[in-house]
């Protein structure tokens, strides 16, 4: 028996090693970047030019195929982010602190564009770029929240120190999530409720929602896709004095040559 | 079915044309540089490795 779960222990390490990691994404990432182009570009296209224009909002409401999807990967890149502190944190996983890292620069940008393109389509339908809505106000502490993972991150002279202080900010900071999903219910302002629910039918169109679909697939496989490609360059950076990196930069010079 | 009945109208979108391009475009940047600069950064890293070891590296 303990024989037993001292093999499984060992599997499982292997597993989460990042050169293990590394060679296997490498694997996966061809056909991650191609269902991220498919998705993307047929959501695209689907959503500019062939899904029907909004009845009040005319065309503006065709950014919604860039703001819900940029805020859906927001919000659970945060999870993901502080999933990977927490794995961090308890089990002291290499790999876990190495996504941890790559997470946070991504689900930032995400934020910042579903707060732009929300922004610029505010200023059309509401008549402002900017205002202190619920909803509007906790994405913006989103934002803060990772940034604040970034700069926590790079605080401490000692590593260790710097990535236990920059996983709990997360943790913390999940928080904010619920508070994210529930303030357009909470506070009544001026965002408009949730389009897409699981408990109910959307409240759209099925010809705007179909492309909507089909985008959010694509930001989702474009978000695992830059996770993986980030995540990489993370692993040959930290293992760069190992003889497995060195061997692999060798064989990529020769290959270049 | 295509929307527009033309491509200028396409681009004007009614008048929302100049918002719904800047949010696209701004949008699409952000989101190829999350894609291309790590690629960049693992191309740096193997060349430095490999300025630091002239010879071969398993010796």
């Amino acid at each position: 028996m303990k024989r037993l779960i001292e093999n499984i222990y060992q599997w499982f390490h292997r597993l989460v090693s990042p050169r293990w990691f590394y060679h296997a994404s490498g694997k996966w990432l061809p056909w991650l970047c191609v269902l991220t182009l498919i998705f993307v570009s047929i959501g695209l296209v689907w959503g500019l030019g062939f899904a029907p224009q909004d009845a009040k909002q005319g065309n503006s409401f065709r950014i919604i195929y860039i703001h819900v999807p940029s805020s859906f990967l927001a919000l659970a890149g945060y999870y993901i982010m502080a999933t990977a502190g927490a794995i961090a944190i308890i089990w002291k996983i290499k790999i876990a602190d190495i996504v941890m890292k790559s997470a946070a620069p991504i689900g930032a940008s995400l934020t910042f564009i579903a707060l732009l393109t929300g922004a610029i389509w505010g200023k059309p339908t509401w008549g402002t770029y900017w205002i202190w809505d619920a909803r509007i106000t906790s994405m913006l502490i989103l934002l803060f929240l990772y940034l604040g993972v970034i700069v926590l991150q790079k605080a401490y002279a000692v590593q260790g120190l710097s990535n236990r202080a920059a996983a709990l900010l997360a943790l913390v900071g999940t928080v904010n999530i619920p508070i994210i999903y529930k303030s357009v219910d909470w506070w009544y302002t001026l965002h408009q409720p949730a389009t897409i629910k699981f408990t109910e039918a959307p409240s759209m169109h099925p010809d705007m929602f179909q492309p909507l679909l089909v985008i959010i697939v694509g930001f989702y496989f474009f978000y695992i896709s830059a996770l993986i490609i980030s995540v990489r360059a993370e692993i040959l950076h930290r293992e760069r004095r190992t003889s497995w990196v060195k061997e692999l930069a060798f064989n990529a010079r020769n290959r270049d040559s | 079915m295509f929307q527009f009945e033309s491509f200028s109208d396409f681009i004007h979108m009614g008048g929302h044309g100049r918002y719904v391009w800047i949010a696209y475009f701004v949008s699409l940047g952000i989101m190829a540089w999350l894609f291309f600069s790590p690629l960049l950064r693992k191309k740096n890293i193997i060349n430095k490795i490999n300025k630091q070891n002239h010879c071969d590296p398993i010796k």
